[in-house]
């Protein structure tokens, strides 16, 4: 065990969530009927599915529910809530298993989450749901396979995928939109594999399938799509049930792929790139995040990227070094900021960056906790952050390290 | 955290200190200043200095626009130097700031359309064959400085200085008026800190927030302001040109 690396960050609270400390890519807020604040937390894998953590204090983080998954054979590494309804998404480990999909629970009694329906996208090529963004009450944006839908490849499954949800009780498609080429039956050509992997492996990289989809309400005509190795896309959803390309970017190759999230930053012209880093020990260094000059929104430019430690220290800490999500800005009891951009840079901890000039990003905060105890890697490893209207930056240790809250002293 | 910043307007140093312009670390272009307030110009392309019995900056205000003469010698019309006003002063406002970009643009179109109304409305001094014209009025219009940050505290025991800043300062009638445009961000603490104080404790310091949906409309905002800023041109006489007489009569090296 090390000590921890801060500078502009103060660690408040901390949790182990009961032993089951691997958080995954979802936290969200909720502001409780009875007053309360309570954190929910995607796990990384089995055996628990979610967890809701009370973060009124946020120095002292309890853990009020937690639930087990149906099965070892899944995950739900996503979630989202809005107002007392919170969306989960179920992806299953081996193509065609039945749970792959999303359910929807209300919460409004934190303590007793209570299903209120399930939306099945099992298929023969399906692994169901990996990422879900749902902030408006009406409509869940997925990255998903479909019972209907075959893939060229066996990684290219997850598609876009938009779910009604406007009757919580009926969930019904309202479109979906894949890479061109990527469908059995396309005319366009397969695209060409960025670093190809071995087909029997369906986890892992080398896949032109979606990750993370953000939609705002601000802007509910534009979907921005972090697509994989594919890279970034903005799509026009003005018509859900026929999505069309804006534009596209991507910096696959010669960078080895992986665009996880795509935020746009209306007032600034900028959009937020984020490339998953995927591989322990520096495996698939560089993974970046990227500042798009996005001020003309069909043709856009990379002007930067934001600063990280030095690789060859980093590579040798262990597990994973470098980009994989940031805070989203989304609505609700959250943290906004088109200068401030806070992420999740796994074993570089969480890092807070100031765009104001975005041609010269800087670090102005950090944290690096160290190693959790029973982690599968000697280093932290943050998989997830969440920043709340106060400022509170709430992060997840993807093996074994739990919730960390912290404060921002900028 | 407490701060004990220096009064704004203390009689040993009757200024208040604002860098504007593009800006993105205010101490450090102070310290590159490298001089003390009171051997400042009143006005630069950069600072500005605003003294206690000031009457206010202008767009005819010398020393902001520094005009070179080439500029000054191929610009034959009033709209062709009004536009190149507008042109200086948004070049100091970043491509990435698009809210305070719109607020710029509207304001300039406001103070043209506000201008050309006040020709058929009150019939100022300027016509045909004068030494003025009516349009020339437009230059009375008050100077903004954007992305503008007042400094705070400039002892010289201090490490570095302090800014608060504002999208925004106008300098009307030896008033200060600072525009906020709301885009909903969270406020950071350490900007926060400094904006209150400055807001608090400035003696001479308006404050205007503009709301989203305002910005939205795409037309400036006059009636948010204090009237003296849209009628810009009251008490004066005659309207004067943004580029002092000197640099006309200045021949190329």
């Amino acid at each position: 065990m090390g000590e921890i690396l801060s500078k502009n960050m103060t660690l408040i609270g901390q949790s182990d969530l009961a032993g089951f400390g691997g958080v995954g890519e979802g936290m969200a807020l909720q502001l409780a009927n009875d007053g309360r604040r309570i954190l929910w937390i995607a796990h990384e894998g089995p055996p628990k599915n979610f967890s809701g953590v009370d973060v009124t204090d946020p120095r002292t983080c309890k853990v009020i529910c937690q639930t087990e998954l149906p099965n070892n054979n899944m995950r739900s590494n996503s979630l989202e809530v809005t107002g007392d309804i919170m969306a989960v998404a179920y992806q299953v480990y081996e193509l065609g298993l039945p749970d792959a999909g999303i359910e929807l629970f209300d919460i409004s009694n934190p303590e007793n989450p209570k299903s209120i329906s399930k939306y099945s996208t099992a298929g023969p090529h399906s692994r169901g749901v990996h990422c879900l963004w749902y902030v408006d009450g009406e409509f869940v944006h997925m990255a998903s396979g479909a019972p209907d839908f075959t893939p060229r490849h066996p990684r290219d499954d997850q598609i876009y995928q938009i779910i009604d949800v406007r009757n919580p009780s009926k969930p019904t498609e309202a479109g979906r939109w894949w890479y061109p080429g990527t469908r059995e039956g396309d005319h366009e050509d397969p695209p060409e594999r960025i670093i190809p992997e071995p087909l029997d492996q369906l986890r892992g990289g080398d896949a032109y399938r979606l990750h993370n989809a953000n939609i705002y309400p601000s802007h509910p005509d534009r979907a921005y799509l972090g697509y994989i190795d594919g890279g970034a896309f903005i799509l026009d959803i003005s018509d859900k049930s026929n999505p069309e390309v804006v534009s596209h970017w991507s910096p696959h190759n010669p960078y080895p792929g992986f665009t996880h999230t795509v935020m746009p930053l209306f007032d600034r012209g900028l959009i937020i790139v984020t490339d998953e880093c995927i591989k322990d020990d520096g495996a698939d260094w560089p993974k970046l995040t990227w500042v798009l000059d996005a001020r003309n929104e069909k043709n856009l430019v990379p002007i930067s990227t934001l600063p990280l430690p030095p690789v060859e220290e980093y590579v040798k800490k262990g597990g994973r070094f470098g980009s994989h999500n940031v805070h989203e800005n989304r609505p609700g009891p959250s943290f906004f900021s088109e200068e401030i951009i806070v992420g999740a840079f796994f074993n570089a901890g969480i890092r807070v960056y100031d765009l104001k000039n975005p041609y010269q990003p800087e670090c102005i905060a950090y944290f690096i906790p160290p190693g959790p105890e029973n982690s599968r890697v000697p280093a932290i490893q943050m998989n997830e952050v969440y920043v709340d209207e106060n400022g509170v930056v709430y992060a997840g240790d993807r093996w074994a390290g739990g919730l960390y809250v912290m404060e921002m002293n900028i | 955290m407490t701060m004990a910043y220096p009064n704004f307007l203390p009689s040993s140093a009757p200024n208040t200190v604002i860098l504007y312009g593009q800006v993105t670390d205010p101490a450090r272009l102070w310290d590159a200043m490298n001089t003390d307030i009171e051997s400042l110009k009143p006005l630069s392309s950069q600072h500005a200095v605003i003294s206690q019995n000031q009457d206010g900056l202008r767009l005819s205000s010398p020393g902001w626009g520094e005009f070179t003469f080439n500029e000054r010698m191929t610009i034959t019309k009033t709209s062709e130097l009004y536009l190149l006003c507008k042109e200086k002063i948004m070049r100091g406002v970043s491509d990435f700031s698009l809210p305070l970009r719109q607020f710029l643009e509207t304001y300039f179109d406001f103070v043209w359309a506000q201008t050309r109304k006040l020709q058929d409305e009150h019939r100022l001094p300027g016509a045909k064959n004068e030494l003025f014209s009516g349009e020339d009025w437009v230059f009375s219009g008050w100077l903004p400085l954007p992305n503008a940050h007042i400094l705070l505290s400039s002892a010289p025991d201090e490490p570095r200085a302090e800014f608060a800043e504002v999208d925004v300062i106008f300098s009307v009638d030896q008033h200060l008026i600072a525009v906020c445009l709301e885009g909903g961000a969270t406020p950071l603490p350490s900007k926060q800190l400094k904006r209150r104080y400055l807001f608090d404790e400035h003696p001479t310091l308006d404050v205007i927030s503009i709301p989203r949906e305002r910005m939205a409309e795409g037309q400036f905002p006059a009636d948010l302001f204090p009237l003296a800023l849209t009628r810009y041109w009251e008490d004066l006489s005659y309207p004067h040109g943004p580029a002092p007489q000197k640099l006309v009569l200045q021949t190329p090296s």
